[in-house]
């Protein structure tokens, strides 16, 4: 039962996918509903938006005429295809997608398509277009019946679409052929960087040239960074898809990521190169090399490390502590930079000579799902309005308008009749536009391109990894010799991603141990349900004859079940018989799935990644029944026993409880900070080693009396358990201690009343990442718990801890042979929670780390294949090999919860 | 010597109420006491005093001439049977009754061999195996009584043990644990507001109420003496008669005026109720000097003619429950003796054993 959420959506997907416009029959006339990924907010009154908006309603406004001019007659001649309305007078009403969007996914879409409720017009981004048309969910826009992009006249065309953009949009579809499949909405976006000119000016460093290297921005980055007052260099964000942004580093040094055989047609990842291995060298030293600042503090790299979608970043941006952030421009907007704090300089020269130059677009693509021509055509008619001249026009006249002038396009300038303004322009961003695209490349793509940069990261985190733990190693030879390996072995994942082709021999192994598995999973389902029809069949009676269903005597009772049985069989059981059939299947959201049998489930068996991400979960699932398992019950024993004040500290303790579970996560990921300004490194660093060394030994100490008394009564497993727990507590506060003992130059004596030497990296660091995960839920989770065990507790009469007392028995004695065994069935069930709720936490995890350094759960894993990679069949055929890996327990869990008598605890009998 | 001294016990919950008063007495050693009064009286809570399962708030307490205030429950050299038996559902018959022993480290061997002594004196034998649930009441008392005894202390607690089994398991008990202080020879404390098991169990009672000593004294003193009104309802069943009336000086001597019921005085009594002559007092006459075969055999007794209300054969005995004019009593007269209910009967009062208490002071005039 635990995936049901994912199995509900899948339902939906199995219902087809369709998409959101309608028509509308009003008695004067008929309105056509366009749904759209995006509109701009009319509320937020900066003047491009404003244009935006206005651009908007102009279309609205001119859609009647538009309509009259180009469909009328084709509409009125042809009523079998495009219904019978009242095409005499038409009106457009266009509304903005309104559902599901997850933060920080950029897969908003994506999930609007799995779950069939797609807008009629799709924002398509320019490195994830290949998926929108591999998987057919754009609609081609050059086909001759429909007349659209041939209706367009060359003028148009150039201005709508600029060349460098071209190979990006037209391209092979589903089909084999050529087509265009998307219209730029916008200008092309040409990749700069800005400055500070404040924090350079104050560390007396001159501003960069256009013809900068690498090593006047690395030097530039040591110079200014200052992680003491929280001042970096520049941003290099962290995340899953941070190989995208090693991307421009690769091209900076001359490398390629990706490379076409056309004879083949086939794509190659070869960022292995040389040219690969010195971009890794730079983007990892000037990420992570180690430094000491003027405080003898340790340090690492001269940039700031944070999740893409971090407010820090701005927020630091705009207070003059980072240097450099690289912006993407816009052709036609440049950007609102204000010339007097901030400078624009073009991307730095990697050793290649090259600058890492990327340029973008946004796009817009017609959705393939549209059934309705007449809604479709609207589409059509809203992408190409929205990028025409006349858009520009009104753009262009609300900036100038608004006071933006100085940064639009001078060229646009010129066109739309503002010659005054250009004397305004600022002379550098032109000039590093121009650069920019001229030199700037799109980001490659090709078939099975996503998730490409997931695997790119790996090598990245790994190189930061050896550098930060001090293995990485300085001799340059061997330094080389380790990042191409790394590379190298990255490569390799993503060429057989790509390709996906594997040995027929391996190709049968997998499919022999798929099918084993599969049997396996068959066997044990049905022995499952067998087992439980068992449990649940009527008790046979004295005489032996079974008693029946007795649906006749208990026909209310059945009737009340009636709407239960059925909710649970419609949206769980039934989507899951349902969905399961995507396990064997290629599946395509649009329809032409073709069955590969047990070929996702063999794909899945020896998928490597699939299986860390299982550990990840055991290892989760650990942390979670050993933190938020026994807490509350120590706790709420505690608790029991104060004499005063019971009810503060019950209410503080459940305090944390009324915060809603976003905002918990969103409270600790800011305490988690990884600079000293985090509160939790503030909390940490201010406790000396000594400290952790006192605290670990009495948490020893603590466990050692119980193993003792354990011991004592010949429970020498349970004792033997205290022991290795109280010796992981200890080593737990040991190694905070640790790294301060440890500081070269000083004696390990010496350093005994100091505090940390660098601050905790928490969500960042692998070794600490999981654990971090799991505290919030320990820390709002302790109230709740706490107070079940509480009300547990109270229900134990007074007569056992009096007996226990004139028994002899010490507070750890009553606490293991009075308190626990009477809480067993409360334990039981919680336990039973805890441990499925821990194979449940996809959700806490996407919020808290999105599963980087090292905290992708199997849950997480599955939902990512499936929602952002549209990996539906391996996705489905993971689901069941968890469910076939968890269906153990729980029977173990079902017999256990048959077994429990329900009493309360402080029964006397 | 396990002797237990309460010397000036005082316990309060907070506050000004007191629910033990000036408690003082001296247990001997060996010795049966119990405590017996009703709900709420404090006899409970001295007894916990006694084990260190509450503080004593003035006072203080010594076991085996030891001040024990500040001493824990476990170092006490006590056992303490608990209403509720207090077993632990989860272990054994035998788990319950070793788990003291394993808690103060004693050798396996001593635990078993101490275990197997006890189950044989309580005939638990054959359920050490089994869960407390698995057992019927009586057997669950046993073993707590067992859990007791295993550990040889000095003193055994007892907190109203019986009062949770049925009629007929409580009379079987009550006579095995009197069989057992025998055995034990040692000191037991013993709270209960039966009187009969008071009655039938103690070397000495404690009669208690609202947290004041009222009376300790041996059974057959308590009944045949009591020191005032309360004690004098208390104990004995049927309970005492008591009639409320006058002391008046006639001209035949001295009589108890009772309105419907006038009891000329025994010449001995008179000097005692000199001064409340034409006062008010109440007599107390116990039903089996009413009517009973030796008031009836007894010259001179004074008879007293009352409405038979309910006739109770009890077969040794039967109960009549009588009315005249406004006062009602009870009679324990021979079974053979034949009367119906609504008759009229004479009964003889057997004055020599009567009793009299000053209403206001309750206390006893002679």
């Amino acid at each position: 039962m635990r995936r049901m959420g994912l199995w509900g959506l899948l339902l939906v997907l199995a219902s087809g996918a369709q998409a959101g416009g309608w028509v509308q029959d009003l008695p004067d006339r008929t309105v056509i509903h366009l749904q759209v990924t995006d509109l701009p907010d009319p509320s937020y009154p900066e003047a491009s938006n404003q244009g935006d908006v206005a651009v908007i309603k102009e279309m609205v406004r001119r859609f009647p005429a538009l309509f009259a001019e180009r469909y009328r007659a084709t509409y009125t001649r042809n009523p079998g295809k495009y219904g019978r309305h009242r095409w005499d007078r038409v009106e457009l009403d266009v509304r903005k997608f309104s559902g599901i969007k997850i933060e920080g996914m950029g897969g908003g879409t994506l999930l609007a398509i799995a779950g069939g409720v797609a807008p009629d017009v799709l924002d398509v981004y320019f490195n994830s277009s290949d998926q929108y048309i591999s998987q057919g969910f754009l609609y081609p826009l050059d086909k001759p019946e429909d007349n659209y992009f041939t209706g367009m006249t060359e003028a148009e065309k150039a201005f709508c679409i600029h060349p460098k953009v071209m190979p990006g949009i037209y391209r092979k579809g589903p089909d084999g052929q050529k087509h265009l499949w998307a219209m730029p909405r916008g200008g092309v976006k040409g990749s700069i960087m800005l400055y500070r000119k404040d924090l350079l000016d104050a560390n007396n460093v001159p501003y960069p040239k256009n013809d900068w290297t690498w090593d006047d921005y690395f030097a530039i980055c040591k110079k200014v960074t200052d992680p003491g007052k929280g001042i970096y260099g520049a941003v290099f964000p962290i995340g899953f898809f941070e190989g995208g942004n090693f991307i421009p580093y690769l091209w900076g040094a001359g490398g390629e990521m990706m490379e076409y055989n056309e004879a083949k047609d086939e794509w190659r990842a070869v960022y292995n190169s040389p040219a690969g291995v010195q971009a890794l060298d730079f983007y990892t030293r000037i990420c992570n090399e180690i430094w000491h600042d003027k405080n003898g503090r340790k340090r690492y790299g001269y940039v700031m490390r944070a999740p893409a979608d971090s407010k820090d970043i701005w927020y630091k941006w705009s207070e003059g502590r980072i240097a450099f952030m690289g912006q993407d421009i816009d052709e036609k907007m440049f950007t609102q930079i204000n010339p007097d704090l901030t400078g624009i300089v073009v991307p730095p020269k990697g050793p290649g000579g090259q600058r890492g130059t990327s340029l973008g677009s946004r796009l817009q693509g017609i959705f393939a799902g549209i059934k309705d021509p007449v809604i479709r055509d609207a589409a059509w008619e809203f992408m190409r309005f929205l990028d025409c001249e006349d858009a520009a026009r009104i753009r262009t006249r609300f900036q100038v308008e608004g006071g933006l002038g100085r940064f639009v396009n001078p060229s646009y300038l010129r066109m739309f009749g503002y010659e005054d303004m250009l004397r305004f322009a600022p002379k550098e961003i032109e000039e590093c536009f121009k650069i920019s695209l001229a030199t700037g490349r799109p980001p490659a793509s090709g078939r099975n391109f996503n998730g490409i940069s997931q695997i790119m990261t790996k090598p990245l985190v790994k190189a930061a990894d050896l550098t930060i733990n001090g293995t990485m190693p300085d001799d340059p030879r061997e330094r080389t010799a380790l990042l191409q390996s790394l590379l190298d072995e990255s490569a390799l994942e993503a060429n057989e991603r790509i390709v996906g082709r594997i040995s027929p021999r391996e190709l049968l192994t997998r499919r022999v141990s798929a099918g084993v598995v599969l049997v396996l999973i068959g066997i044990t389902f049905g022995f499952v349900f067998r087992n439980i029809a068992k449990v649940f069949a009527p008790p046979p009676t004295a005489t032996g004859v079974p008693t029946g269903w007795g649906f006749r005597k208990y026909m209310w009772a059945y009737v009340i079940l009636v709407p239960a049985v059925l909710t649970i069989l419609v949206w769980s059981y039934l989507p899951l018989l349902i969905g399961s059939k995507m396990a064997f299947q290629d599946y395509r959201i649009m329809g032409g799935s073709a069955w590969v049998w047990v070929d996702n489930f063999g794909a899945v068996l020896w998928d490597a990644d699939w299986w860390t991400c299982v550990w990840n979960s055991m290892r989760y699932c650990v942390l979670v029944v050993s933190l938020t398992f026994l807490p509350p019950v120590i706790l709420a024993v505690l608790l029991q026993e104060i004499p005063v004040g019971k009810i503060l500290f019950r209410t503080l303790f459940y305090l944390p409880a009324v915060i809603t579970g976003l905002v918990v996560i969103y409270l600790w990921k800011s305490f988690y900070d990884p600079t000293e300004y985090g509160v939790l490194n503030a909390v940490v660093s201010a406790i000396p080693a000594l400290g952790y060394i006192v605290l670990a030994v009495i948490f020893f100490v603590i466990l050692f009396l119980f193993a003792k008394r354990l011991y004592i009564h010949q429970r020498y497993v349970l004792a033997l358990v205290c022991l290795a727990a109280g010796g992981i507590v200890a080593w737990f506060f040991f190694s905070f201690a640790l790294p301060i003992l440890n500081q070269p130059g000083i004696h390990w004596y010496q350093a005994l009343l100091k505090t940390a030497p660098e601050p905790s990296r928490w969500l960042l660091d692998p070794k600490t990442a999981m654990f971090c995960c799991v505290l919030p839920s320990v820390w709002a989770g302790m109230g709740p718990g706490c107070l079940l065990y509480l009300a547990a507790l109270k229900g134990i009469a007074d007569d056992f801890y009096e007996a226990a007392d004139i028994d002899g028995a010490t507070f750890i004695d009553k606490i293991m042979f009075v308190v626990i065994p009477l809480l067993k069935p409360l334990l039981i069930i919680q336990f039973v929670g805890v441990f499925i709720g821990s194979w449940n936490s996809d959700a806490f995890i996407l919020a808290m780390t999105g599963g980087t350094s090292g905290t992708t759960v199997a849950g997480l894993h599955i939902f990512y294949q499936a929602y952002m990679f549209l990996k539906f069949g391996p996705a489905t055929a993971m689901a069941w090999i968890l469910g076939f890996m968890l269906i153990g327990f729980t029977v173990q869990q079902l017999r256990i919860l048959s077994r429990l008598e329900f009493k309360t605890t402080g029964d006397k009998k | 010597m396990a002797e237990v001294i309460l010397d000036h016990v005082w316990k309060s919950y907070g506050g000004n109420i007191w629910a033990v008063k000036d408690f003082n007495l001296t247990i001997k050693d060996r010795e049966f006491m119990v405590f017996v009064g009703p709900s709420g009286c404090g006899k409970s809570t001295t007894l916990r005093m006694i084990a260190g399962l509450e503080e004593i708030s003035k006072g203080s307490i010594s076991i085996a001439e030891r001040v024990v205030n500040n001493v824990p429950p476990k170092d006490r050299d006590i056992a303490m049977v608990f209403q509720n038996y207090a077993l632990y559902p989860h272990m054994t018959v035998y788990d319950n009754m070793a788990f003291g022993l394993k808690l103060r480290n004693y050798k396996r061997a001593d635990i078993e061999s101490r275990v197997r002594e006890a189950s044989d004196i309580l005939g638990l034998a054959d359920y050490l195996h089994r869960k407390p649930k698995a057992l019927s009441g009586g057997q669950r008392q046993r073993v707590a009584v067992g859990r007791a005894i295993v550990r040889k202390p000095k003193v055994f607690l007892f907190d109203e043990p019986l009062s949770n089994l049925d009629a007929k398991m409580r009379v079987q008990m009550r006579a095995e644990i009197s069989k057992l202080h025998v055995r034990l020879e040692a000191t037991m404390i013993y709270v209960t507001h039966d009187q009969v098991e008071a009655m039938t169990m103690g070397d000495r009672i404690v009669v208690m109420k609202d947290g004041v000593v009222l009376q300790v004294a041996t059974p057959l003193d308590l009944y045949e003496n009591p020191a005032n009104l309360f004690v004098a309802g208390f104990i004995g069943t049927p309970p005492m008669n008591l009639f409320e009336g006058l002391i008046r000086r006639g001209a035949d001597g001295w009589i108890f005026d009772g309105a419907s019921m006038q009891v000329a005085l025994l010449p001995e009594m008179q000097a005692k109720l000199e001064a409340y002559v034409d006062k008010q007092v109440v007599m107390g006459i116990r039903p089996e000097h009413v009517g009973s075969p030796i008031a009836e055999n007894t010259a001179d007794a004074p008879k007293i003619k009352a409405h038979v209300d309910v006739v109770e054969p009890m077969g040794a005995e039967t109960y009549l429950y009588m009315t005249s004019g406004r006062h009602n009593f009870i009679a324990k007269i021979d079974p053979h003796r034949r009367c119906a209910m609504g008759s009229e009967l004479q009964l003889a009062f057997l004055e020599a054993k009567a009793h009299f208490f000053d209403p206001a002071t309750t206390n006893l005039i002679v």
